[in-house]
């Protein structure tokens, strides 16, 4: 069967479109998206940025890891909602990714729910793919971060001195 | 059982691979993918607001995907109910409704579940994945039993 097998030549179809998908769905939905990202923001708790800026990393993470796993079982356009009526045949791999890519939004929504929480309940900045992951020093909040936060060698509440542009 | 005729296989595919509603499905699709952030090539330390922490409702571009996900379920519903008005076998036309049916509760669920406004513990998670996941199967083991209608040119 070689190259002329249906099931690549049916990956290559979604290969194409599902790129072409991607650039129109990016296309459209971009400045939703800046939009919500900008409004992620829109809070009073310090926390909160570094927070959500953690939990969509992680997602971002569990995703690719769907991906990877989509791809690794034969299905090349790996990635998203995909194949909604497709054959039969290759049903179980998008089934698979579909659930992963659920439990990867699923689980960022519960992290949102956190995020928003009294001291964001208990988020830790220095954990594992936080926005001070690695960072000896002091973990400082700080508002003109991406990520919210600074690695900084004085303390946070030290008057004189501050890691934070604008303070 | 007997195997369906091509010109059987001609009004299912009518129906199912419809330009026009491939094209919104996969436009849904495509849009649900960018506005959830499970887009390729989302940009990092960017995706949804879940809920806006001043008002505690859900962000617009949740509603967005929300509404693309049930118009998504809704479409798929309407096709199940048209090729149960086909004339092929009587088997077949049963999986082909319930591959079509599965899939919409699968999206209705998720809809529901992303529309929440209320946190989403642990249990919940398990709970929806397992329905979703439960739906998704149903709708597996029934498109296999019908691939001969079905190609890889839809959504």
């Amino acid at each position: 069967m070689g190259t002329n097998h249906w099931f690549d030549q049916i990956t290559a179809r979604y290969t194409r479109r599902q790129t072409l998908k991607v650039a129109v769905g990016i296309a459209l939905g971009w400045p939703l998206l800046q939009g919500r990202a900008g409004a992620g923001t829109i809070t009073t708790d310090a926390c909160f940025t570094g927070c959500v800026w953690t939990a969509r990393g992680q997602r971002a993470n569990a995703v690719i890891t769907c991906q990877k796993s989509m791809i690794s079982a034969g299905w090349l356009a790996g990635f998203s909602f995909v194949g909604l009526l497709g054959l039969g045949a290759v049903s179980s791999i998008i089934q698979a990714g579909d659930h992963c890519i659920d439990s990867a939004i699923l689980q960022e929504k519960a992290d949102f729910y956190d995020c928003s929480s009294p001291n964001c309940n208990g988020f830790d900045p220095k954990q594992s793919g936080g926005p001070c992951d690695g960072c000896s020093n002091n973990c400082c909040t700080c508002s003109a971060s991406t990520n919210g936060y600074i690695c900084c060698v004085f303390t946070c509440d030290d008057t004189e001195h501050s890691c934070c542009p604008g303070g | 059982m007997s195997a369906p005729t091509k010109p059987q296989i001609a009004q299912v595919r009518a129906i199912l691979y419809k330009p026009s509603i491939v094209r919104q499905i996969s436009d849904d699709l495509s849009s649900i993918n960018v506005l959830l952030g499970v887009a390729a090539y989302t940009p990092s330390g960017s995706g949804p607001v879940w809920i806006i922490p001043h008002t505690g409702k859900v962000d617009s571009g949740i509603t967005e995907a929300v509404t693309r996900a049930l118009r998504t379920a809704s479409t798929l519903r309407q096709m199940a109910h048209q090729i149960s008005g086909l004339s092929i076998p009587a088997a077949d036309r049963t999986n082909l409704v319930k591959f079509l049916d599965s899939r919409a509760s699968a999206w209705t669920a998720r809809a529901n579940v992303w529309a929440q406004t209320t946190p989403l513990s642990s249990n919940k998670i398990k709970s929806t994945l397992s329905t979703i996941g439960g739906y998704e199967s149903v709708a597996v083991a029934a498109a296999k039993k019908v691939s001969a209608y079905l190609t890889g040119n839809g959504p």
